[in-house]
């Protein structure tokens, strides 16, 4: 009984401090989220997190979005290239990644090597020299950079994290495969894919998230406002010279907020599997 | 092993080897572009507007809303003077639009109309503008602009950016708070130490943790200028740097005396609201009573806020130091297409009846005196105050001086030495001479480039 007692005040305690923990990291977002609601002349002036005077139109105007151009346009174009880039991402990084950690092939710790050195590659360095092909083959103001590139299994990152997971499914699953019939392709398609699920979720989720919130690529290569993404529409509410409309920028980045997070609650069994399981093996 | 290793790298030497060959021959090719770019200098405009063809030009300016929309209101109106003209406009956030212009100036995909703030000139140096001498009388007409502002848009003898409209410096105080402290409003006029006056007044009425001033001394450098300009000097004229270490160590003093006798807020305050604009301004939050600011930006300001704002004259000196600043230019871009289609979208823009009366005074006071009173019959209480201040102060001014070359970086450095003297690590001395030198190696470095 005692212990008991003991046991429910320490956890009490326990409690307490993480919550606060958690409201200072979450206090950003609150602060973001109750802005959105305050009147223009109260975002700043006004300390309180608590607005004085409860408005909607900040996500009225919003949604109007700016330059006669509506929120929702940019909300479209964001998930048009998130969405490929994850169907591509998930598609090539996997192939590779099963090369790597299945197939035998020549000079593949040289080729391993190299693509983790891509990883290690600031990306800045190669942005000028994309910007200049790029622009050679005619694709700027378009969506291809931010795509096509995926395609040939540009990100390292992700092509390691499915090598790591690849590497702890057992070999007895594809010499078995083997005896039944099956080649390269059918084990990649049929043992690997299936048993690499959480792996390739986890792909799934930080190729999404780190596309949605991608401001450089897009501001690089769009030119049109018509296509600009979240992050270029969001940025257009401000000007940092002049009438900003922080209202309504705090609004729509609520909105823009919600995909992910939606995303993210439905996918977390399999996120944290993901992330766990290749940590370890790592 | 080992021999397959060798090829492996044989093979990749070759391959850039091959790749840098296919890259010199295309080198030709694009100096070529370059060069018919700057040979515009001499070319009479290209003959590619003639009537019934269809051309598109695309134009790219920075702004907020407000601006977006009635640009593109504008554009509607010049599409249907125009029809043979299609304008693609490409308009963003201030974030980022020097970045990507850079890119593209360099990647030569640049729009053909470009918005420029001061810093025009340094794009005159990448020989990324063309000269718009040969339009003027032609598709430019600059009858009625200010003479000051055309030679603003002016260098080394060529024309290359018409004003879109002009701003002064203004200090703006608040009404509402100095009234309910009991505090007394502002003289029309005043000096440095009226002012100082003025503040100790205040001060003394105020709690703590409110202050009579915002700390200006570094929340931009125009407001030195302006310092340095009452004394005969500048911070950049005829090509060299105009003031002495000595001017800057007075400027630093001033200053700190203020905050010593806490007029201006504490360092470390100061800091955490740097004053650049209405989100980083302790004005705002209604906790200091009088700012430096730029005439356009008087609205934003009053829109982030409940009390009611003034305006007032800067502290007289010596000598005349105000200046009227144009705000943007639209210049036309060096490998453009379509030179007198530009030309001709930029004069429009300013000098249209319907244009400039969709466009109002958000790119600042219009430089045409017959567009001026246009705008004059209409407008809200704000921007009236901003009309009266305009009428008042255009009076005593002089011509503005060039910005100092990188004025950016200048501007970013001797906020961080101002910096260091507010919390004390250097004293004003070695301020004034790091100011002076970091000045004086800016120039150096754009002479060499």
């Amino acid at each position: 009984m005692n212990r008991d007692l003991k046991n429910k005040t320490s956890n009490f305690f326990v409690h307490v401090i993480v919550i606060a923990i958690g409201f200072i990291m979450l206090y950003p977002i609150l602060w973001l989220i109750f802005s959105s609601f305050k009147l223009n002349e109260h975002i700043f002036s006004d300390v309180s997190l608590i607005p004085k005077k409860i408005t909607l139109e900040h996500y009225v105007d919003g949604w109007q979005g700016i330059g006669r151009i509506p929120f929702s346009r940019f909300l479209k174009n964001s998930f048009f290239v998130s969405i490929m880039s994850v169907i591509v991402n998930v598609i090539s990084c996997s192939m590779v990644a099963y090369a790597f950690g299945r197939l035998d092939f020549s000079l593949k710790n040289i080729w391993f090597a190299i693509m983790m050195l891509s990883i290690m590659l600031p990306t800045h360095v190669t942005n000028i020299p994309r910007y200049v092909m790029f622009n050679k083959f005619g694709w700027i103001d378009t969506y291809y950079p931010l795509i096509i590139p995926k395609i040939l299994a540009t990100d390292g990152f992700f092509i390691f994290l499915l090598v790591q997971f690849i590497r702890g499914i057992p070999t007895d699953l594809d010499e078995s495969a083997t005896i039944e019939g099956c080649g390269p392709i059918q084990i990649y398609w049929r043992i690997i894919m299936p048993l690499a699920k959480p792996a390739l979720v986890t792909t799934a989720l930080f190729t999404f998230l780190w596309t949605w919130d991608d401001f450089f690529n897009p501001l690089i290569y769009l030119n049109t406002p018509e296509k600009f993404t979240v992050p270029l529409g969001l940025r257009m509410f401000l000007d940092s010279t002049g009438e900003s409309n922080w209202g309504s920028m705090f609004a729509m980045s609520v909105v823009s907020l919600i995909p992910s997070f939606i995303l993210f609650l439905t996918m977390q069994n399999y996120f944290v599997e993901g992330i766990t399981t290749t940590g370890i093996k790592g | 092993m080992k021999k397959r290793i060798i090829a492996l790298f044989v093979a990749v030497l070759l391959i850039f080897t091959f790749t840098a060959c296919s890259n010199d021959s295309e080198a030709p090719d694009d100096t070529g572009a370059d060069k018919s770019g700057n040979d515009e200098n001499s070319k009479e405009p290209t003959d590619s507007g003639e009537d019934g063809e269809d051309v598109e030009i695309s134009v790219t300016w920075w702004g907020s809303d407000t601006r977006h929309t009635i640009t593109l209101d504008m554009i509607d109106a010049f599409e249907e003077k125009y029809p043979h003209i299609k304008v693609n406009p490409e308009y963003g956030s201030p974030d980022g639009y020097w970045d990507k212009l850079a890119t593209r100036v360099a990647g030569g995909t640049a729009p053909d109309v470009i918005q420029f703030g001061g810093n025009y000139p340094d794009y005159v140096d990448k020989g990324a503008l063309l000269p718009l001498n040969d339009f003027v009388g032609k598709e430019i007409d600059l009858e009625q602009f200010d003479q000051d502002v055309v030679d603003a848009g002016t260098m080394d003898g060529n024309l290359y950016g018409i004003c879109l409209g002009t701003n002064m410096l203004t200090l703006v105080y608040n009404k509402d708070l100095i009234e309910r402290v009991g505090g007394e409003l502002p003289p029309e006029t005043w000096t440095w130490e009226e002012m100082e006056k003025w503040a100790e007044g205040l001060a003394e009425k105020m709690d703590s943790g409110y202050f009579p001033m915002s700390d200006n001394s570094k929340s931009q450098t125009n407001y030195l200028g302006y310092f340095l300009r009452q004394r005969g000097n500048s911070i950049y004229r005829d090509g060299e740097v105009a003031f002495e270490e000595q001017d800057i160590v007075d400027w630093i003093n001033l200053w700190e005396g203020f905050r010593e006798k806490g007029l201006v807020p504490d360092a470390e305050t100061a800091s955490a609201y740097p004053e650049t604009g209405p989100d980083t301004s302790l004005f705002v939050e209604g906790k200091t009573a009088l700012i430096l600011i730029y005439s356009n930006q008087v609205r934003a300001y009053q829109d982030a806020m409940e009390d009611e704002l003034s305006l007032t004259l800067l502290p007289k000196g010596e000598e005349t130091a105000a200046w009227i600043m144009p705000s943007q230019y639209m210049t036309v871009y060096s490998k453009t297409e379509h030179p007198n289609e530009a030309a001709t979208f930029i004069n429009f823009m300013v000098n249209d009846p319907e244009a400039t009366s969709i466009l109002g005074n958000e790119r600042g006071v219009s430089s045409s005196a017959e567009v001026r009173e246009l705008l004059a019959e209409s407008s809200s209480p704000v921007d009236t105050k901003v009309y009266e201040y305009f009428n008042v102060a255009t009076k005593d001014v002089k011509p503005m001086d060039p910005n100092l070359p990188n004025d950016q970086e200048f501007n970013d450095t001797f906020k961080l030495i101002l910096e260091k003297v507010a919390f004390g690590q250097i004293d004003a001395e070695e301020g004034g001479k790091q100011v002076y030198e970091l000045a004086n190696d800016l120039v150096e470095k754009a002479g060499r480039d």
